[in-house]
């Protein structure tokens, strides 16, 4: 199987737990479980430009993309 | 030679750099606004309003949360929003380095962050910004830009344009000008230069934003 992302491809094995930013979450192994949870506090989740962040549960891979979409747009847009 | 206080790696350098910082228990590093790409769950966010009112007055964007870890040691992943290269420095305390206004990436905690004016005719001419950011103290600094890093060694003055300058030495002098009169400015597309003086290091990024933006912009829809 081949797949593609923004940025590089990094492997990660998750032991138990792990966070990720949702924007960079490519791939994950079937066993995990994911759920979206807030980054910090309610206020700060906000505040803090982290917004949601994914919980993966469990043992096994993730694939990550070390860029984000929403990041790089929002970087851009501010010279157009 | 380089100290480090802090255990790091960077993958997918040069052009989509990443770093995985490992933290002892109870550390905190400071990290650019939203830059956080993965963490250990024993690992607690703060976010701080140091600077919030101003910010959004002069634009700037120099926004910062905090990572400390509780129980454990922790691994944190930084990912900057640009395409680009990250590069570390140790601060020995004794020499600060300013960056340019987006090039700030995270930093363990004793190092003092802090946006400084460039005066009105350094910041609108340079057009980067009016501000700079300065990095102090002693500690971890990780900075990041628009394309790869290369460093230079300064002794007699160097001249750099505006568009890839990523920061620089506190001891350097610069003043922004042309290369070839106001006329060349117009004609040639050279940009505006910073000619600096005296000695110290400067990161330059072998890319520039405007050249992508105006690139871009004919792919862009129409608004209408």
């Amino acid at each position: 199987m081949l797949f593609g992302a923004f940025g590089g491809i990094m492997e990660r094995q998750v032991k138990g737990e792990m966070i990720v930013d949702t924007g960079h979450l490519v791939a994950y192994d079937p066993q995990l479980n994911l759920k979206i949870q807030m980054s910090g506090g309610f206020i700060s989740s906000i505040t803090s430009g982290e917004g949601l962040v994914t919980r993966v549960e469990g043992d096994g891979r993730v694939w990550l993309q070390t860029r984000n979409l929403q990041g790089f747009a929002s970087w851009i847009n501010r010279f157009f | 030679m380089e100290h480090t206080s802090l255990q790091y790696t960077i993958e997918g350098a040069p052009d989509y750099a990443f770093i995985d910082v490992k933290l002892p228990q109870d550390t905190i590093i400071k990290v650019e606004a939203s830059s956080m790409a993965t963490m250990d769950t024993n690992i607690e966010m703060k976010t701080k309003f140091k600077g919030g009112l101003s910010r959004f007055l002069t634009g700037e964007s120099i926004f910062i949360n905090e990572f400390k870890t509780k129980n454990g040691s922790g691994r944190i992943g930084i990912a900057p929003s640009m395409p680009g290269d990250i590069k570390h420095v140790y601060l020995d305390g004794n020499q600060a380095i300013f960056l340019q206004n987006s090039g700030f990436l995270a930093s363990s905690t004793d190092v003092v962050v802090e946006s400084k004016f460039q005066g009105l005719m350094k910041g609108f001419f340079s057009g980067e910004g009016l501000f700079l950011i300065k990095c102090s103290g002693r500690g971890d600094l990780f900075f990041n830009s628009y394309g790869a890093i290369i460093e230079l060694d300064v002794n007699d003055g160097y001249v750099v344009d505006t568009g890839n300058i990523v920061g620089f030495t506190e001891g350097l002098e610069y003043e922004i000008t042309t290369i070839g009169g106001y006329r060349s400015l117009f004609l040639s597309g050279e940009g505006l230069v910073a000619k600096f003086r005296g000695s110290g290091k400067i990161w330059i990024q072998t890319k520039k934003v405007r050249p992508l933006v105006y690139w871009a912009n004919p792919f862009r829809p129409q608004k209408g």
